[in-house]
């Protein structure tokens, strides 16, 4: 069986951000794999270990993974240098990592990094595609439903835990829906999208991080399917600092004070 | 192109792994367990994390592959190590103790005792193994090269029973951290340095033997309750007729317990630096957030006056020289075997010292604020107190080392800015051990007046 | 004549959700501004029976239509059973509410179509010649930035909930439904077992109009239920910082925040929250925000409306008090 986990670099999610022109400025961070990724790849890694994957691939004709074994492949679009984010893929335990690179640096839509990652996958024939349901930058969550159309494939979106259904094979996820939760069964082979789960990913070990070193990275070269229709023609800071009216007072004062001001100020009522 | 202060994949990775680790796992125990009255139940309070650490490789990372550890170079562990103690340097004392305890056997074991003690170490079910080192006594530790024979010196014996092929260990010890375990018998391992000849000085009568946990005739005293480094614990330790066979002697150490206390505190020379460094950058950041936002009562934050951009500028100095050095004394050591006690003894005392001065210009910046428990600063002074006089104090033991290796003949001042190796060797541990005594290889100008050996 | 501007309505037991209505409307501001009509478009077997609901929040046509079970579709057959008759529409644009369902099958649709979707989006101008530029969210709240659609072919939208007000609804003619082709579910793999509701009658994070969120100062799980009481007398929802999602005092779907929900509600309230960074970020939207914690140097106080220096066992069970007490003032009056 294989799993094709879709990772992203972000800049970290603590730094301090400045609008400069179209592109944010950094104060000196470190990328980071987004967060919603490494969820995916926890619960890929998890349902490796579970056992359940170990099974001939239901991808017909495709090239699917080695017999007896599941592999967990990364995938990530990356214009800069990945090695952070896919360095720690490769550590957590993915077994190897494909990255394309586009030719050029200009920014891509969700629609054309989704149909490029497409075409990567397809030639690996996965039977699950993992991915986290947004990107801690852009926060477009539309590369997952992208891929899945594109694969002509069914999508699981918001997935809070995964497990491997026998037989089927199915793809058994409770999903998290605004205030309600689902309960999915989904044939393979299909995409899934992830939330923050009760697993968290796994810190990798001294001996994982050395023995990444190792795992293949293979590089890609490809140019976007079409020029963008939706470009960004402004990139601000909203301003932060508000009224800040500090309530004096024994708690039962301010208590009150607090609700008249609000009363005066804002119209609750949905 | 050869220096690169730049980190790899793995070193970047490893940092990061390190960071989480002591941001999510270690911090959240850290003011409780420094904050309680008794040290045993504060050392407690780490069990959970030493097994997590345990369990990511962090607790015997420098053992080698082949025996089942992740086989890092010092100056990986200068990376992790940095992350741990800018949370918590007692923690990462617990961690410290591990390697100074294993690797004399390392260096010096055979392949048997190595294989059966090293694995035993890195495949433990319980995740909580734990190795002592076993050499600090009541009277000291900085005259373990003393030439009179006992008790001068190091007092705890280890008598040769040939009848039974045991060695027989009598006396006190003090300061030894981890020997007491998770529940004050013993730790699993304990690496013990006494003097298996009563008849010789220090130099050639020192052995060091492993004690493992459940030896009858071990028995921890009493703990001790130190000001600061409160998550990790060091016992009062008796010895009375602690029988272990002669084959827990570790080969090749035989009367050579002075060069394996010196090269394992050589060893942890550039780990005790980054500690410091780790330390010094906590108390840098937090002074730094400060500035930037405490206001004093006046129109704007305190970071807009030059005396605190001063201070602060003065403060991040010594931590970038610090740890350079400490990272260049751990390079040194990779490349020479770990033979590298100029070095090991430089990046340890000045980090060290170091960063005393820093944390108290922290604390001036921050003004009386600093001073109470509600911050971190008062921590970073109460651990950073301990730097200097740790771990082979700097005095009795550091700056002695330095004195005997450059005032020995063979000494190049140039050798370490050059990668050359610098055999140490018996003469080098310091030539004032006993002012009458003349030491053979030392030269020097100036007549010399004979002085009566001291004897008995 | 001009493609009308299409709203796709989320149906949900009892009817369309709000958030659907709110992007309804907004459809409504943007097919008056191209001159040409706006339309609703819902699948289920009770779809036809919103028509009117629909009309009065500005659809003038109503796409309606579906079997028993229609109304669950997963995200790929609802593409597949609406876009031969979008495609047939030809629509300027097309908005859905970024709700989780609304997202997934925008997002799913856009990419049938071929065309760009900017997600999410708090505010819209039509802007001459034809072309349209939407705002939204991005790095976690910490900065927003314009998008301009280039070409016409339709804009797709999603718009975030509680950003836009909910118009009044108009009285005046009841649009007459069209009736909506939905193609027989295919077999689809990937099957719905069962729906479990959150046993409190709170509404979404996203889409309340009042949160009361706890954090660190909470100091466990227990305590949460002063908040909860608050959050009923107020009519809204509870979050929690991350840093009381990580200690596990509350699940994961109550984080308030950067990597958790980012909220917009009228008022929000953060209860012994210090206002770190990320979850200043995800709060920025918030018309009136308050603080309640011990430690006067907190960051939270600077970026909130109102503030309040004291032990929020104290005071949050008095603000709850009080609330109580205008609330039922307000029902004895009426």
């Amino acid at each position: 069986m294989r799993i094709c986990v879709l990772l992203k670099q972000v800049p970290d999610t603590s730094a301090r951000l400045q609008a400069v022109g179209l592109e944010p400025l950094f104060g000196g961070c470190l990328p980071v794999v987004n967060p919603y990724d490494e969820f995916a790849l926890e619960a890929a890694l998890r349902l490796r270990e579970s056992g359940a994957a170990v099974h001939p691939s239901p991808v017909p004709g495709g090239p699917g993974g080695p017999e007896g074994s599941c592999e967990i492949v990364l995938v990530t679009l990356c214009a800069a240098p990945v090695e952070e984010a896919v360095f720690h893929g490769l550590a957590m335990g993915a077994d190897r990592a494909v990255v394309a690179e586009p030719s050029s640096g200009a920014r891509w839509t969700p629609l054309e990094t989704g149909r490029v990652l497409a075409e990567v996958l397809k030639t690996l024939g996965p039977d699950l595609v993992f991915c986290g349901e947004k990107a801690a930058d852009d926060e477009a969550a539309q590369v997952g439903p992208i891929v899945a159309e594109a694969l002509g494939v069914a999508q699981v979106c918001g997935v809070e835990s995964a497990a491997l259904e026998l037989p089927g094979p199915a793809l058994r996820a409770r999903c998290r829906r605004g205030n309600s939760f689902h309960e999915v069964s989904c044939g393979l082979p299909c995409v899934a999208t992830f939330l923050r789960g009760p697993a968290l990913p796994r810190y990798p070990s001294m001996a994982d991080i050395f023995s990444a070193k190792e795992k293949p990275v293979h590089r890609i070269p490809v140019s976007p399917a079409r020029v963008s229709a939706l470009r960004r023609v402004s990139l601000t800071a909203p301003p932060e600092e508000r009224g800040r009216k500090m309530i004096r007072g024994g708690a039962r004062e301010a208590a009150q004070a607090l609700l008249d001001l609000i009363d005066r100020s804002v119209d609750c009522r949905a | 192109m050869a220096i690169d202060f730049t980190l790899t994949k793995e070193q970047k990775e490893l940092q990061k792994m390190a960071r989480d680790f002591a941001q999510k796992v270690l911090k959240p125990i850290v003011k409780e367990a420094d904050a309680c009255p008794d040290p045993w139940k504060g050392f407690l309070m780490t069990k959970k994390a030493y097994e997590k650490a345990y369990e990511l490789g962090l607790a015997y990372a420098f053992v080698p592959k082949e025996y089942g550890g992740a086989g890092v170079s010092n100056v990986d562990t200068q990376i992790a190590v940095e992350e741990i103690c800018a949370v918590d340097p007692g923690f990462g004392c617990t961690l410290l103790v591990n390697g100074l305890g294993l690797m004399p056997l390392i260096w010096w074991g055979s392949e048997e005792q190595k294989k059966k003690w090293l694995t035993k170490a890195t495949s433990d079910p319980d995740k909580d193994f734990i190795v002592s080192w076993v050499v600090s006594e009541p009277e000291g530790t900085a005259n373990f090269d003393h030439p009179g024979k006992h008790p001068c010196g190091m007092q705890v014996t280890a008598d040769y029973d040939k009848s039974r092929g045991e060695y027989v260990i009598n006396g006190r010890k003090m300061w030894n951290s981890n020997a007491t375990g998770w529940d004050q018998k013993g730790a699993d391992i304990n690496v013990v340095v006494a003097r298996t000849d009563r008849s010789k000085g220090g130099k050639e009568g020192l052995s060091v033997l492993i004690v493992p946990r459940g030896t009858k005739g071990l028995r921890v005293e009493g703990i001790l309750n130190k000001l600061g480094h409160r998550l990790t614990v060091q016992p009062r330790i008796i010895f009375e007729n602690c029988r272990v066979p002669a084959e827990n002697l570790i080969a090749g150490t035989e009367g050579n317990g002075d060069l394996a206390i010196t090269k394992a505190f050589t060893w942890s020379g550039p780990v005790a630096g980054i500690a410091a460094v780790g330390v010094m950058r906590s108390a840098f950041e937090t002074s730094l957030s400060w500035a930037k936002e405490y206001a004093a009562g006046g129109s704007q934050p305190i970071i807009h006056h030059q005396n605190v951009g001063y201070l602060l500028a003065d403060m991040k100095m010594r931590i970038e020289a610090g740890r350079y050095l400490s990272w260049r004394a751990a390079h040194y050591l990779d490349q020479h075997d770990s033979e590298g006690m100029e070095a090991g003894a430089l990046s340890k005392i000045y980090c060290g010292e170091l960063s005393i001065e820093v944390i108290n210009d922290a604390m001036r910046l921050m003004g009386i604020n600093s001073y109470i428990k509600d911050y971190p600063l008062e921590k970073h002074m109460r651990d950073a107190l301990c730097f200097p006089i740790y771990d082979a104090g700097n005095m009795g033991m550091q700056r002695r080392r330095l004195h005997g290796i450059m005032a020995h003949e063979s000494y190049n001042p140039m050798a370490l800015a050059q990668n050359l190796r610098q055999q140490f060797v018996k003469a080098m541990h310091g030539i004032d051990a006993d002012p009458g005594h003349a030491v053979a290889g030392v030269t020097g100008k100036g007549k010399r007046r004979e002085c009566a050996s001291v004897s008995s | 004549m001009k493609g009308p501007v299409l709203a796709v309505v989320e149906l949900q037991g009892a009817g369309p959700v709000r958030p659907s209505l709110e992007a309804l409307g907004q459809a409504a501001a943007l097919a008056r501004r191209l001159e040409t009509q706006a339309w609703a478009l819902a699948v289920g077997p009770r779809a036809a029976s919103c028509a009117a609901l629909l009309g009065r929040y500005g659809a003038q046509r109503v796409m309606a239509g579906g079997v028993a079970g229609s109304e669950r579709l997963c995200a790929l057959l609802f593409t597949d059973a609406v876009e031969p008759s979008i495609r047939e529409l030809r629509p300027q644009a097309v908005l859905f509410a970024a709700t989780p369902w609304g997202s997934e099958r925008a997002a799913r649709l856009a990419a049938r179509l071929g065309v760009d979707l900017a997600g999410a989006i708090t505010s819209w101008r039509a802007t001459d010649p034809g072309t349209l530029r939407v705002s939204r969210s991005v790095y976690g709240g910490r900065l927003v930035e314009e998008l301009e659609f280039t070409d016409r072919v339709p804009w797709m939208l999603t718009l975030r909930p509680n950003i836009f007000p909910l118009g009044p609804a108009a009285s005046g003619r009841i649009p007459e439904p069209v009736p909506l082709e939905v193609p027989p579910p295919g077999s689809s793999c990937c099957r719905l077992l069962e729906v479990i509701v959150s046993s409190r009658a709170e509404p979404p994070l996203a889409e309340a109009a009042v949160v009361v969120s706890g954090g660190r100062g909470m100091g466990g799980s227990k305590p949460f239920s002063i908040l909860r009481d608050l959050a009923e007398a107020l009519g809204g929802a509870v979050g929690a910082s991350r840093a009381a999602v990580d200690a596990g005092w509350m699940p994961p779907e109550r984080q308030v925040g950067q990597t958790g929900t980012v909220v917009s509600p009228k008022l929000y309230v953060a209860c012994g929250i210090s206002g770190a960074m990320q979850h200043r970020a995800g709060i920025r939207d918030s018309r009136f925000i308050a603080a309640i914690n011990t430690d006067p140097e907190a960051p939270i106080f600077r970026f909130a409306d109102a503030g309040v220096v004291g032990d929020l066992f104290e005071v949050v069970p008095r603000l709850t008090e009080a609330a109580r007490g205008k609330r039922r003032e307000t029902l004895e009056k009426a």
